[in-house]
């Protein structure tokens, strides 16, 4: 099996380049030249950089090796050139449900997706779909560490996202309050709120000196309640609380928005509705309308309390 | 149902065990050039190999591990000639057998039987010049000099041997390499060194091993079976911090 190099686009690296939790895979690109893990871990150079070096010095084949038969380094560079105008979009939560249809929306509309979810399985997936410039990696949004790698190396590669979009979350089984296992507890809080806050800490910095729009997954839930789920409710108000402060903290250029998705016929909306789930629309659906209302925010909009439209 | 998967479970649990792999044979010990002595043995089942050594049977505080094999061959250098060396071998996992010898004798060759430590039979092999005795000696505190062992052949250690040339023309000099082959040397004496003085490691989920010395800053990556992906000196400050993976005290190579 051979991988893309997303520097010059050369389609014979014998590993990817990363691997699914994120690190350098280590191998010299033969036609770039661009070290994973290296160049950019260690030299903090960015794709984009790396690449118009490498046009500059005439797109010459760097190894010591000899190149392929027939090597085009124009063809394999053409396949992995963002599109003019294209936003970086960093999306948690892209392996299932509303993630993951946000995922192939932006994907197939030319933007750059750089997605992040627990499941490596899905994430080989959507890495195997969806090559460079796609960035995917496995991590937890709730563990803090692995969450600062993974904005300190995609602000390297890729500069900081224009779009950040905290989708990640769980949902604990029906129950009332008392009767919600206490690790159940932890996983909702943790995801929830401390990961939509582990994402902001650590891609704003960044994001500051260039502009952006943050959104935080809130739901009906972060603005009404219901019996038997009172957790994943404490974490959306929690989200929406949070986006109101966060909307006034932020430097000028930034916005935080707190969007309501509506009713998605999702894994997570079957836990909750059982059967009845089937009666609202599937996320593809959904993720044509919505994917074209994150797009077209801004920074007027900060500190708004949204609903995708339709909701 | 889960009580009969348990079961089951620590019954092939306690069936690997009773495979575990054994001496063939006694272990050889020669003395080599420069007053080094060379540790050689083989088991009937490939393993990482393991040497510890000291001046005290209860202070065996020098070790050193190489690859999966089933012939294993250590070269201790540096040692005090004429001082008797305790000297434990076996996998990372298991003693297979201890004795002792003394650094630069020249009695004739005797060692333990497998896994008996104070068992001495007759060597098969005259060109033994160690004798290996039982264990009682009182403990010395003399520092012990490291152990370095001579490096396999290069695509033994190098993985993608076809990427060699790139990685030494990048980071050669970061170790004054002279060739491709010192560089792959140098990686490969990094790895054991890595291991005996319990560097910081991390395996990723992928299998690489990332080893860094926070006093050299000197920093590989090695792939699942030991061989290295590359070996360079990184400039910036927290780079070991941005690695993956999960810390480790045993490499995959040698926790057989």
């Amino acid at each position: 099996m051979s991988y893309t190099c997303p520097v010059c686009g050369f389609q014979k690296l014998t590993e990817p380049p990363r691997s699914l939790t994120g690190g350098g895979s280590s191998e010299i690109c033969p036609s770039c030249g661009y070290q994973h893990g290296v160049d950019d871990d260690d030299k903090g150079r960015s794709h984009a950089a790396a690449r118009d070096e490498w046009k500059r010095g005439g797109m010459k084949w760097q190894s010591k090796s000899a190149p392929p038969k027939n090597w085009k380094p124009a063809e394999q560079l053409a396949a992995v050139l963002p599109r003019d105008g294209a936003k970086v979009i960093a999306l948690t939560g892209c392996t299932r449900g509303c993630g993951r249809a946000l995922a192939e929306f932006f994907t197939a509309q030319g933007q750059v997706v750089i997605g992040c979810g627990r499941s490596e399985k899905h994430i080989a997936e959507l890495r195997s779909k969806f090559g460079p410039p796609h960035d995917f990696t496995a991590l937890d949004v709730a563990d803090d560490e692995a969450v600062h790698r993974w904005a300190e190396r995609i602000t390297v590669t890729h500069g900081a996202p224009d779009l950040l979009i905290n989708n990640a979350a769980v949902i604990a089984p029906n129950a009332p309050l008392w009767k919600v296992p206490v690790a159940e507890i932890s996983a909702t809080l943790n995801v929830n709120i401390a990961g939509t806050v582990n994402t902001i800490r650590h891609f704003v910095p960044a994001m500051a000196g260039r502009g952006g729009v943050i959104v935080n997954f809130s739901s009906g839930w972060g603005r009404g309640t219901s019996p038997d789920v009172a957790i994943y409710c404490a974490t959306k108000w929690a989200v929406e609380g949070l986006t109101q402060a966060l909307a006034q903290e932020l430097p000028h250029g930034l916005a935080a928005v707190a969007l309501n998705p509506g009713i998605i016929d999702t894994e997570m909306l079957r836990s909750c509705f059982g059967s009845g789930a089937v009666n609202h629309p599937k996320p593809d659906e959904w993720a044509e309308r919505a994917g074209p209302f994150l797009l077209a925010l801004t920074a007027k909009d900060n500190g708004r309390s949204l609903d995708v439209p339709g909701a | 149902m889960m009580q009969r998967l348990l079961l089951l479970f620590l019954l092939l649990c306690t069936a690997c065990d009773l495979r575990a792999v054994n001496l063939v044979a006694p272990p050889e010990i020669a003395p080599a050039a420069d007053g080094a002595m060379t540790l050689r043995w083989k088991l009937d089942s490939t393993a990482g190999g393991r040497v510890r050594f000291g001046l005290a049977q209860d202070r065996l505080d020098q070790s050193a591990s190489d690859g999966v094999g089933t012939e294993h061959t250590f070269t201790l250098r540096g040692l005090k000639p004429g001082t008797k060396y305790f000297y434990s071998i076996g996998t990372a996992r298991r003693e297979l057998t201890t004795g002792s010898f003394i650094a630069g004798g020249d009695a004739a060759a005797k060692s333990g039987p497998p896994s008996q430590t104070d068992a001495p039979a007759p060597s098969q092999k005259k060109s033994l010049l160690q004798k290996i005795t039982g264990l009682a000696s009182k403990p010395v505190s003399t520092p012990v000099p490291p152990v370095v062992r001579d490096a396999p052949a290069t695509r033994k250690t190098w993985g993608n041997i076809g990427s060699l040339p790139d990685h030494f023309a990048r980071h050669g000099a970061d170790f004054s390499a002279k060739s491709e082959d010192d560089y792959a040397a140098q990686s490969w004496r990094f790895r054991e060194r890595a291991v005996a003085e319990h560097l910081p490691m991390k395996l990723d989920t992928d299998g690489t091993v990332r080893v860094f010395d926070p006093k050299t800053r000197a920093f590989a990556s090695f792939n699942h079976d030991g061989t290295t992906k590359t070996y360079f000196r990184p400039e910036s400050a927290g780079y070991w911090q941005r690695q993956p993976g999960r810390a480790i005290q045993t490499p995959p190579w040698i926790s057989q």
